[in-house]
C-alpha cells in the first residue's frame, strides 16, 4: 500500500467512524438545503424577466380610432378564453385581449417547450385555434362553448372529432364527446396534419451562430383585403404592436416581460445603438425594431437577440411565436386567408426541442442546489482540510509523520483525495435528496458542469491552502475560516442573488470568486443566467487559485516553532 | 573518527532569534551503544535530537551519518532512523494495527517489519483492534516506540521516552529499551532523569545551556566527583548561623529546596562531625540518608543547580 492510499483510507475511516463528521459533512448540507428551500419558498418560482426593447421606426400612434373599431369586430374573438368571456358576459371583446390571450398561449407554449415537447405544444395550440376559428366562422356561440370545454382537454382526437362535428350539428358534437369508442378510433389520425404554419410566413430562429446576430423576421401583412372588415389594413404596425405589448404588460403574466420604450428626445437610431450595446452586455434579451407603415404594405420586423444567451434565444422564440399569432389573426380578420388554406399549408419549423436544460422558471430548491454544493465545497476545502491539518500540525502529529520519509505532497494528495471523494458523495446526496423531496429537474451529469464543479472544488481547496499558509495558530484557524466562509458564501450568491447589493459590499461581491462560481454553475444548469461573463467565471476564480497556491507555497510550515 | 560511529556531530549550532539553543556541540555515537544527552529542560537536548531526527536544520556544523558526511538528515536517512518525539499525539478513531500499517506505508525500504511482529514486541497484541485513544499512557508510549521500530531502523532517537509515565510504565519501557540494546540497536536518548541515564546509558553527555559540560560513562562521571558518599538531610528549622558553621567545614555543600547534601570521602569522620554540630545547635538530623553519589550530584556539582530545578 502506498503512503497516499493509506492516508486517504485513514481519512475515509475517520469520516465513517466519527458521528460528528457524518452529521456535519453528510447530513448538515441536506438539512440546510431543506431548511432554506422551505423557508424561502418551496416550489415558488423566483422572478425572471425578459428584457425587451421596442424600437419604433414610426412614432405615430394616430390610428387608435381604427384600432378601437377593430376591437369591436366580433370576428376577432378567437381563443378559448375569449369564448368564455363571450359566453359569460356576452360582451364584445377587443383585439387587445385577443392579442393578450395569444401571449398567454405563448406562455404555455414556452413552458411546454421546456419540457421538451415543444412541437407537440405548438400543435396543441394550433389545433385549439383551428377548431375555435372554425366555429367562429360558423358564428355560433353555443358551439363555441362546447368546443371550448373540449378544447381545454387538449387532445388531438377531440379536435379532429370536433372539427368534423362542428360542421354538422350540436347533436353530433355531443355524440362525439360521449362515444369514447369512436373517439378512440379518431385518435389514430396523426396530429401533425393539423399544424397550420405556412413555410413562408414562419420565421426561423437560428440559435447556432456566435456573437450578436441580426435577424430579419417578416410579418406578412394581408395580401388582399376582403370587404366587410374595413380599416384593418390601415392600421400601423406601431399601433398594433404597441397595443399588443400594453396588453401583455397589463396581464397577470406581465412579470415575464419588461419592455423598454424609446425615451423622449432620443432618436430611434440612437436608441437602437444603445440598446444593442445593452444586449451585448446581457442587460437586454431582445430588441424589436418596429417598422414604419401600415399592415397594407409588406414590411419586416427586425429582431435582435444574442445567440450565446439562452434567455435571449428563448425571448426571441417567444416573441416570434407571438408575432406569428398576431400575423395569423390579422390575416384571418382581414379575410385574406380562409381556414382551409391555413390548414393546407402548415409546417412547424421552430426547433425548440433541443432546449432541454434551458428554462425560464425554476424552483427555490433548484436555485439552491448548486449553491449548497458549492457551500459544502467551501466547508470541505476550508473547514475540513484547514481544521484537520492545523490540528495535526499543532499537536505535532505532522511532525511525527515527516520524521518518516513521507513527503508533504503525498500527505496532501491523500487528504485531497479524501475530500474529492467526500465531495462526490455530498453532491450525489444533495442531488438525490433534492430530486426525491423537491422534485428538482437539473442535468447535473452534464460533462461541462462536472468539469466546472471540479474547478470549484479546486478553488475551495486553494482557499484552504491560503489560510493554512497564513494562519499559524490552531486557535485562530476556526475563527478565521468561519470569517472567510460565511462572507464568501453570503456575498457570493450561494443562498440568494447578489445582483442588487450596493456600495462597498458590492466590491466584495465582485472580487469574490464564489460569485463567479455560483453564476457559472447556475448558468451551466440553465437555472439562472450568469450576470457575469463566462470568461470571468473562469478567470476570477483561477486568479484566486494562483494567489492561493503561491502564498501557501511561500508560507506553509508543517512544523511550526519547537522547543529547545 | 571511526567507522564504528553511527552518528558524528561537530560544532553543531542552532539559534532561535537571540537564544542559542545549541551552542557548538560535538559528540559521536558508537554503533550498538546507548548514548544519552542528560540535562535540565531547556538545555538544548530536544533541539539537538530534532536535528538528528531530520525535523530541524542546524545553522552550522558538520554531520556524519554512518560514515557519510551529510548536510542534514534527509529522506534517505529517515528510512534508517526510528523516532520517538518528546510527546506523541495520535489522530482520533484509528486502531492500533491501522496506525502501524499506516506508518509502514510511509517507508520505501525493503527491510520493513510486519505490524504483528511489532505488536508482539511492544506487548500490545490483544489491543490491536482497539482505538489508540483508548490505550493507557504507557501503552500509547509503547505504541510510539513500536512506530519507531516499524522500519527496523539502524538507530533510534528517543526524546525523553519516560516523561509523564507512572513508575510501572517507566520500568516497562526501560526493559524494552534494554532489550533493543541487547539486540545491538544503536540508541540515542535524551532525558532529564538521572536514574534513567544511569540505568540505560553506555555513554552520557551532560548538556546545559546549549553546551556539553561533561561526558563519559555514568561510572566515570560519578568517579570524577572524587567522593565516595553523599550525606543528605532535611534542613527545615536550620538557623542561619548553624548553616554558616556547617559551610565552614564543608564549603562545597549543596543546598537544595528541602535538603542539604554533603560529599564526603571519609564517612565516619563526617558523621561524627555532623552529630556534634547538630547537638551543639540543637538541630535534628531529619531524614538523614547516606548514599552513593549519582549523576544528579554530578550535575549539581557542575552547575550548582539541580536537574529538575
Amino acid at each position: 500500500m502506498t503512503a497516499i492510499t493509506s492516508i486517504f483510507l485513514q481519512y475515509i475511516r475517520q469520516q465513517l467512524r466519527d458521528k460528528y463528521s457524518i452529521f456535519w459533512n453528510l447530513a448538515f448540507p441536506l438539512l440546510l438545503l431543506t431548511f432554506l428551500a422551505l423557508v424561502f419558498g418551496g416550489q415558488q418560482q423566483p422572478e425572471i424577466t425578459f428584457q425587451i426593447s421596442l424600437i419604433p421606426r414610426d412614432e405615430s400612434l394616430q390610428d387608435s380610432a381604427l384600432l378601437d373599431a377593430a376591437h369591436y369586430d366580433s370576428a376577432l374573438s378567437v381563443t378559448p378564453q375569449q369564448v368564455t368571456a363571450m359566453r359569460d358576459s356576452d360582451q364584445q371583446e377587443t383585439v387587445l385581449h385577443t392579442l393578450h390571450n395569444i401571449a398567454l398561449q405563448n406562455d404555455i407554449l414556452q413552458e411546454t417547450a421546456l419540457q421538451n415537447t415543444a412541437d407537440a405544444a405548438l400543435k396543441k395550440t394550433a389545433q385549439q385555434d383551428d377548431i375555435l376559428q372554425g366555429t367562429v366562422l360558423q358564428g355560433t356561440t353555443f358551439q363555441n362553448a362546447v368546443l371550448q370545454e373540449t378544447a381545454l382537454l387538449n387532445t388531438a382526437w377531440q379536435n379532429v372529432a370536433l372539427e368534423e362535428a362542428s360542421f354538422q350539428d350540436n347533436t353530433l358534437s355531443k355524440a362525439a364527446q360521449n362515444d369514447s369508442a369512436r373517439q378512440d378510433t379518431v385518435l389514430t389520425g396523426p396530429a401533425s396534419e393539423n399544424s397550420f404554419f405556412t413555410a413562408g410566413e414562419y420565421p426561423e430562429v437560428n440559435p447556432a451562430a456566435g456573437e450578436m446576430q441580426e435577424e430579419k423576421q417578416g410579418i406578412n401583412p394581408p395580401a388582399s383585403i376582403t370587404p366587410g372588415f374595413p380599416g384593418i389594413q390601415d392600421l400601423s404596425y406601431a399601433a398594433v404592436l404597441d397595443d399588443l405589448f400594453i396588453g401583455i404588460e397589463a396581464s397577470e403574466d406581465s412579470r415575464w416581460f419588461k419592455f423598454h420604450r424609446l425615451p423622449e428626445g432620443v432618436s430611434a437610431e440612437d436608441f437602437l445603438e444603445s440598446e444593442k450595446t445593452r444586449l451585448e452586455q446581457g442587460e437586454r434579451h431582445l430588441l424589436l425594431v418596429i417598422p414604419e407603415g401600415t399592415l397594407a404594405g409588406p414590411d419586416v420586423i427586425e429582431l435582435y437577440h444574442r445567440s450565446e444567451s439562452q434567455l435571449s434565444r428563448i425571448a426571441a422564440d417567444v416573441i416570434t411565436s407571438i408575432l406569428i399569432e398576431v400575423n395569423r389573426e390579422l390575416n384571418i380578420a382581414s379575410g385574406s386567408l380562409d381556414r382551409s388554406e391555413l390548414l393546407a399549408s402548415s409546417t412547424a419549423q421552430i426547433e425548440l426541442s433541443t432546449r432541454q436544460a434551458e428554462r425560464a422558471g425554476f424552483s427555490m430548491a433548484e436555485y439552491l442546489v448548486p449553491g449548497i454544493i458549492l457551500f459544502t465545497f467551501l466547508l470541505s476545502g476550508l473547514d475540513i482540510m484547514v481544521s484537520r491539518i492545523s490540528s495535526l500540525r499543532a499537536r505535532g502529529i505532522l511532525r511525527r509523520y515527516f520524521a518518516t520519509p513521507l513527503r508533504p505532497i503525498q500527505y496532501f494528495a491523500g487528504i485531497i483525495g479524501y475530500i474529492i471523494v467526500l465531495s462526490l458523495i455530498q453532491v450525489i446526496l444533495i442531488y438525490g435528496w433534492s430530486v426525491f423531496f423537491f422534485n428538482i429537474n437539473l442535468d447535473i451529469f452534464d460533462l461541462r458542469f462536472i468539469g466546472y464543479l471540479l474547478f470549484g472544488l479546486i478553488i475551495s481547496l486553494s482557499f484552504g491552502f491560503l489560510v493554512l499558509g497564513l494562519v499559524k495558530s490552531k486557535e485562530s484557524v476556526g475563527i478565521i475560516t468561519s470569517a472567510i466562509i460565511y462572507p464568501l458564501a453570503f456575498l457570493g450568491g450561494i443562498f440568494f442573488p447578489v445582483t442588487e447589493i450596493p456600495g462597498f459590499i458590492r466590491f466584495i461581491v465582485l472580487i469574490n470568486p464564489v460569485t463567479y462560481l455560483t453564476n457559472g454553475m447556475r448558468d451551466l444548469l440553465g437555472i439562472y443566467p450568469s450576470t457575469t461573463s463566462p470568461i470571468l467565471n473562469i478567470l476570477v476564480p483561477a486568479a484566486w487559485l494562483v494567489v492561493g497556491l503561491i502564498v501557501s507555497a511561500l508560507s506553509f510550515k508543517w512544523n511550526p516553532g519547537g522547543e529547545g | 573518527m571511526s567507522r564504528e560511529n553511527a552518528v558524528e556531530v561537530h560544532n553543531l549550532k542552532k539559534s532561535y532569534d537571540s537564544l542559542k539553543a545549541v551552542d557548538g556541540i560535538s559528540f559521536y555515537v558508537k554503533k550498538g551503544q546507548v548514548f544519552t544527552l542528560l540535562g535540565p529542560n531547556g538545555a538544548g537536548k530536544t533541539t539537538t535530537i530534532e536535528i538528528l531526527q531530520g525535523l530541524k536544520t542546524a545553522d552550522s556544523g558538520r554531520l556524519k551519518f554512518f560514515g557519510r558526511e551529510i548536510e542534514r538528515i534527509g529522506r534517505q536517512e529517515k528510512e534508517e532512523i526510528g523516532v520517538l518525539l518528546q510527546r506523541t499525539n495520535y489522530i482520533e478513531k484509528i486502531k492500533v494495527r491501522e496506525m502501524l500499517e499506516m506508518f509502514r506505508s510511509f517507508y520505501n525500504k525493503s527491510r520493513i517489519l510486519e505490524a504483528a511482529d511489532i505488536l508482539e514486541r511492544i506487548e500490545l497484541q490483544d489491543k490491536s483492534d482497539d482505538y489508540v485513544e483508548n490505550l493507557s499512557g504507557g501503552q500509547q508510549q509503547r505504541l510510539a516506540i513500536g512506530l519507531a521500530l516499524i522500519n527496523d531502523p539502524r538507530i533510534l532517537f528517543l526524546d525523553e521516552p519516560t516523561t509523564g509515565l507512572d513508575p510501572q510504565a517507566r520500568r516497562n519501557l526501560w526493559d524494552l529499551i534494554e532489550d533493543l540494546k541487547a539486540e545491538g540497536k544503536t540508541i540515542f536518548l535524551t532525558t532529564h532523569y538521572m536514574d534513567e541515564a544511569e540505568k540505560l546509558s553506555d555513554y552520557v553527555y551532560i548538556m546545559d545551556r546549549g553546551r556539553i559540560i561533561a561526558s563519559g560513562s555514568p561510572e566515570e562521571l560519578i568517579e570524577e566527583l572524587g567522593q565516595d558518599n553523599v550525606v543528605e538531610f532535611a534542613h527545615n528549622g536550620l538557623s542561619k548561623t548553624a548553616l554558616e558553621e556547617l559551610k565552614a567545614s564543608y564549603p562545597d555543600l549543596n543546598l537544595t529546596e528541602e535538603s542539604i547534601s554533603i560529599y564526603v570521602t571519609s564517612l565516619t569522620e563526617a558523621l561524627i562531625r555532623l552529630t556534634a554540630w547538630a547537638e551543639a545547635g540543637d538541630f535534628k538530623l531529619d531524614n538523614l540518608k547516606i548514599r552513593r553519589p549519582n549523576l544528579e550530584d554530578v550535575f549539581l556539582e557542575l552547575t550548582g543547580r539541580g536537574l529538575r530545578d
